[in-house]
């Protein structure tokens, strides 16, 4: 469960990040935060492991 | 168009230099197929699939559009073969990312982590073929016959390991000597390791 909830997960931010998922795209508050908002989210799996 | 000579290495295109093909393997001038593979892989990460012309790759390495029928038979096989390729290259830099890391167990996975995030934006275009399937349904039938099970031994490798990191975070240190055999099993493109 935790390498499928691991994989799953960071295939999720993996995919958001590169496609420039259309509806979040052009928000400038995602825009400006795109890079804190992915390090936090990585240091919470992390924190969940 | 005029005859090339064997060993003209040379391209129209001035800037596929020997530094470009570094950035994918070893050799700084690699066979004409090789090349093909690697140009394709530039082109549909920048503009994807749909819009992908392999008359842009033919164009820029000054080889005729028969040439590509003659090394993978049609652009969907050559598309086809271009992603097995990355796909494996993919999950080899994640496995490199685990080996440049220092060796702690959060270290190790918080680099394959982030090694996913950057290299699936690297795949750029790649993305629609690999996790939309349906988006380019003939494509992805030859991806499936003729490579489904080169990659799914990589990808059940790559999750196997990742059972491994997750060990390691539990017991707080890394186990046993990490194997992660790159190149095994599959022609995988890799330039030389940097850390």
């Amino acid at each position: 469960m935790s390498v499928s909830a691991v994989s799953w997960a960071t295939l999720g931010v993996s995919v958001w990040n590169s496609g420039r998922h259309l509806p979040s795209a052009g928000i400038a508050d995602v825009d400006a935060r795109r890079d804190a908002l992915i390090d936090a989210y990585v240091n919470r799996i992390l924190d969940t492991i | 168009m005029a005859r090339r000579k064997l060993t003209d290495t040379s391209h129209p295109d001035s800037s596929l230099t020997a530094g470009f093909w570094l950035t994918f393997s070893d050799a700084p001038q690699p066979p004409m197929r090789d090349k093909i593979i690697f140009l394709t892989f530039d082109e549909v990460a920048k503009v994807g699939p749909g819009l992908f012309n392999v008359s842009s790759v033919c164009d820029r390495l000054g080889i005729t559009l028969p040439m590509i029928n003659h090394y993978f038979g049609s652009r969907d096989e050559l598309l086809a073969e271009t992603a097995s390729v990355f796909y494996a290259r993919y999950i080899g830099q994640l496995w490199e990312a685990v080996e440049c890391a220092p060796r702690d167990p959060r270290s190790r996975i918080e680099a394959w982590m982030r090694r996913q995030i950057e290299g699936t934006k690297e795949l750029g275009g790649w993305g629609g073929i690999y996790n939309y399937p349906v988006a380019m349904a003939d494509v992805a039938q030859i991806l499936e016959r003729k490579y489904g099970d080169m990659m799914r031994e990589r990808f059940e490798f790559n999750l196997m390991g990742l059972g491994l990191l997750i060990r390691d975070v539990r017991a707080g240190k890394v186990s046993g000597k990490q194997s992660t055999s790159r190149r095994s099993s599959a022609k995988i493109f890799l330039p030389m390791r940097s850390c």
